[in-house]
């Protein structure tokens, strides 16, 4: 017997228990010749062991395959007595069947009542069929194991979560124990780290791998370096200690399984299987199942892994795009909202920027053509002439100037033929208590104001938009802002936004001035929240521009 | 002000998790008072107090700042308060929460989670209490804000490979697409908890969709993450719906918009909120669908008929399923889903 049953995928197998069904058609009522030495002959000349018994249980007649199968047997032989356990249990335990080994092979039998009394046992012998069967059951709950496998490594794109099926997915299926020995792929930690998991563990355990571990752990030192890639199974025997990264109820190893988890990029690291000192040994199936399962995890690491790297850096790059948090600024209260319309990324073509300066604040409101990352990183270059320039100048409309000569020389301004509408303004404090808010413009769509007594008002402002003309003009508002009163800046995102019962319709400014009438007097992140609000409800998941709001209110009179 | 006598006043929603009562109604009444003038200094003053006087985050925010927010639904559901009313309390409690949140020591290490609000929900403040009840319990929190784009969360799992997603939903109109959010979630390899009163009494529906559990505090949040999450959780396909039937509902939907409008003929400024009543109706039938359970759909309009600013009542309801169901006459679920919201409307006065 070479097939194992694991896991409890043993099931029934091949019908094992099953009786053969009676004769179908009862052999026709012809005369029989009275022939005892045809009788025996037919007898030994059959395939299944024929055993009799009379009333007591005692064996009457056995046939020539009876001699082979089961040559304990006898006439005479009591069945009752032990001789062929398994028949003993099933003449014992009164069933008329049984399947077993015995002997080394696979023996099935049915037991037929005998008119005179007794009865007939018919013994086949199975073991052929039964391997079979197993071998084939035992491929199929593999590939049914390589199958969840592969879709489980398939599923994510994070190392760590990629690591931590790669130790779930084999326990309890190849092992009771299973641990990835890995290199993190942070730069300056060449320390390999270990994680494990163990039948009955609530979830992984994770740690540093001493450097006894990586030497206690035959093949191991290989499989880390790429210099082996056939797994091999180690006996207790030559084990070192592996107690640092088992649990402490876990026990002494049986057998330990090492394979290298190969990928494109070299090792992704070792896979380490552990079974109990009463589970067998990994024989030649199981290794190549470990190397087969070993080789996915380690591609879906070094996938996870190339995928992490990729993500940080556009990561840190968008970090630079993203919306600013912004400063508190006495006196003032402002929020900023924003949707990039991609919607994985976060960051396109529109921006806004506050600063604090010595009277109040420095807020920009601008609008890149285009969307996605090339427009982002447009806003980039804006945001960070913004931010040196204004070290040089404040007031507004020579800002503006600034900044459009510094954009209109910038290389390739011209091959690019991007341009960029903009508000810019600054606050400081009024007389009144409110603000003075000055705004320079860059073809921008004008700020509403929410005034005290709730009506809303345009701030026409106008300007050429920047970065296109070497010789623009631009122009600048004063606005006065009484305490509690609010002016919002936003992209053209916002208005355009086409949604509605028809999804054509343009959000349209005269519904933004309803929407901000209706919140009149809230503070500003409460009103941005609701424009965001109500323009997505409008959009209804249609795709959209980039979005952006800045409000900027006078604060209440302490 | 008090809280209101009446049905109103009781709380909807499953019972509280029964606890040391440290925040009895006086505190929330004086705390539903701070709300009303929206005096973000003393509703401040109050949470902070009863840290002093050393009440749990959880306490604060679930049995003083979650419950006056159900209050403040309440008062705004029937028009008692403005929606600007309603919008100035929960950013004075969005600041208290802030307040707490800023007071609590430092993050613990039992694991990280990501809480996201689904796509087109915008009320975050019950998914902030959450976060800041789930920190205050041990645990590294994300918060990706209101209505987060599928993409966007997504891509931060990849990125980041939390150990478990908290999804709120509070209409179960959005069912359907906090579904496709907990399909991408398992997608990645990560186990949605789910909250909020949008996937049905009891999560009765949250299952349906593919999460593997339901809370519906943020006191449940923490306990339910403190289980065996992982690793056996199942990840992967989410079990498939019995039809998908609501596919083609929701196909239908502009079309099913203009059908009512042309029936309706609405005054021109009630263009807008009819369109939005039938869109909302119609993701109500498919997630009732979606989730096998016409129950959902007469809960949604039973609720329609109570929202007093709904002007012109159950006629337009009435007109709406109608339409609805000559239209989709080829869908046996709709037909007899929308069959049972109809007769609840004519059996109810």
């Amino acid at each position: 017997m070479t097939t194992t049953h694991r896991d409890g995928h043993a099931g029934p197998v091949s019908g094992g228990g099953q009786v053969s069904p009676a004769p179908a058609h009862p052999s026709p009522d012809g005369p029989l010749p009275a022939d005892p030495q045809l009788a025996r002959e037919l007898l030994d000349g059959l395939a299944e062991a024929v055993v009799t018994t009379d009333r007591a249980g005692r064996v009457t007649l056995v046939n020539a395959m009876a001699g082979q199968l089961l040559p304990e047997l006898t006439p005479g032989t009591d069945l009752t007595r032990g001789t062929v356990p398994a028949l003993t249990r099933a003449v014992t335990g009164d069933t008329a069947t049984f399947d077993a080994e015995h002997r080394g092979r696979r023996l099935r039998g049915v037991c037929r009542p005998l008119a005179g009394g007794g009865c007939a046992w018919y013994v086949r012998d199975v073991t052929d069929e039964h391997a079979r069967t197993d071998a084939l059951l035992a491929e199929r709950s593999r590939t049914a194991f390589l199958a969840r496998a592969g879709s489980r490594l398939g599923l994510s794109l994070h190392r760590e979560q990629t690591l931590r099926s790669a130790v779930t997915l084999p326990v309890p299926y190849l092992a009771d124990a299973a641990l990835v020995v890995h290199r993190p792929p942070q730069p300056g930690e060449d320390v390999p780290h270990w994680l494990r998991y163990a039948d009955g563990d609530p979830a992984p355990v994770g740690g540093i791998a001493d450097p006894e571990l990586t030497g206690a752990v035959p093949g191991l030192v290989e499989a880390l370096s790429g210099a082996t890639t056939d797994p091999s199974p180690w006996l207790d025997a030559e084990l070192a200690d592996l107690d640092a990264v088992l649990p402490p109820e876990f026990g002494r190893p049986g057998t330990v399984l090492t394979s290298p988890m190969p990928s494109a990029g070299g090792p992704a690291g070792a896979l380490i299987l552990v079974r109990r000192v009463g589970r067998p040994g990994f024989d030649q199936r199981d290794i190549e199942l470990a190397r087969e399962f070993a080789a996915r995890a380690g591609s879906a690491v070094a996938a996870a892994e190339l995928y992490g790297e990729q993500a940080h850096l556009a990561r840190v790059l968008q970090h630079s795009l993203l919306p600013p948090e912004l400063p508190p600024v006495p006196g003032v209260t402002l929020a900023g909202g924003y949707r990039s319309a991609g919607d994985s990324l976060r960051i396109g073509g529109d921006f806004y920027e506050v600063f604090r300066t010595a009277t109040g604040a420095l807020f920009a409101l601008g609008d890149v053509c285009g969307k996605g990352v090339g427009a982002a990183v447009l806003t980039g270059r804006v945001r960070q002439s913004l931010q040196t320039l204004r070290l040089v100048e404040q007031r507004p409309r020579e800002l503006v100037t600034l900044l459009n000569r510094a954009l209109f020389d910038s290389p390739d301004a011209a091959r690019r033929s991007q341009f960029t509408t903009l508000l810019l303004g600054t606050t400081e404090p009024g007389d009144d208590g409110g603000l003075r808010v000055r705004i320079a413009g860059g073809g921008h769509p004008s700020p509403l104001v929410v005034r005290a007594d709730g009506s809303i008002v345009e701030a026409r402002v106008g300007g050429m938009p920047i970065g296109a003309f070497a010789s623009a003009t631009f122009v600048e508002v004063e606005i006065r802002l009484a305490p509690g009163e609010l002016l919002l800046a936003y992209t053209d995102g916002v208005t355009e936004a086409r949604g509605g019962a028809a999804a054509v319709e343009m959000f349209g400014e005269q519904r933004l001035r309803q929407a901000l009438a209706a919140v009149a007097g809230l503070p500003p992140a409460a009103v941005i929240d609701w424009l965001l609000q109500l323009v997505d409800e409008w959009l209804d998941g249609e795709s959209h521009d980039d979005i952006a709001m800045l409000a900027v209110r006078a604060a209440d009179p302490a | 002000m008090s809280r209101p006598d009446g049905p109103t006043a009781a709380a909807p929603g499953p019972p509280a998790v029964p606890g040391p009562a440290v925040v009895g109604p006086e505190v929330v009444a004086a705390y539903l008072d701070c709300l009303d003038r929206a005096d973000l200094p003393a509703a401040t003053r109050i949470a902070t107090g009863l840290l002093d006087a050393g009440s749990s985050v959880a306490d604060v925010l679930v049995d003083l700042v979650a419950v006056t927010q159900r209050e403040v639904g309440l008062r705004w559901l029937t028009g008692r308060w403005s929606v600007a009313q309603e919008h100035a309390a929960t950013h004075v409690s969005e600041r208290v929460v802030e307040a707490v949140a800023a007071r609590s020591g430092p993050t613990g290490d039992r694991g990280h989670v990501v809480m996201a609000c689904v796509e087109g929900e915008w009320h975050a403040l019950a998914a902030r209490i959450v976060v800041e009840v789930v920190r205050a319990a041990g645990w590294r929190v994300t918060f990706l804000g209101a209505s987060v784009p599928v993409r966007h969360l997504v891509s931060y799992l990849h990125q980041t490979g939390p150990d478990a997603v908290l999804l709120s939903c509070v209409q179960p109109s959005r069912l359907i697409r906090a579904g496709r959010m907990i399909e991408a979630c398992r997608a990645a390899g990560v186990p949605v908890v789910a909250g909020g009163p949008g996937f049905g009494p009891d999560g009765r529906w949250a299952a349906a969709v593919g999460a593997v559990a339901w809370g519906a505090t943020a006191r449940d949040a923490a306990r339910l993450l403190a289980g065996p999450l992982c690793p056996t959780t199942p990840t992967g396909p989410v079990p498939a719906a019995g039809t998908d039937e609501y596919v083609a509902v929701l196909r239908r939907r502009r079309d099913l918009v203009q059908l009512v409008l042309r029936e309706v003929a609405p005054e021109p400024d009630r263009v807008e909120d009819v369109a939005g009543a039938v869109a909302q109706l119609v993701d109500a039938l498919a997630a009732a669908i979606r989730v096998g359970d016409p129950g959902l759909l007469v809960e949604f309009v039973r609720w329609q008929t109570e929202v007093p600013d709904a002007r012109d009542g159950s006629p337009l309801l009435d007109t709406m399923l109608r339409v609805c169901a000559t239209a989709l006459t080829e869908h046996p679920h709709a037909g007899n889903y929308l069959r049972q919201a109809r007769t609840l409307l004519t059996t109810t006065p």
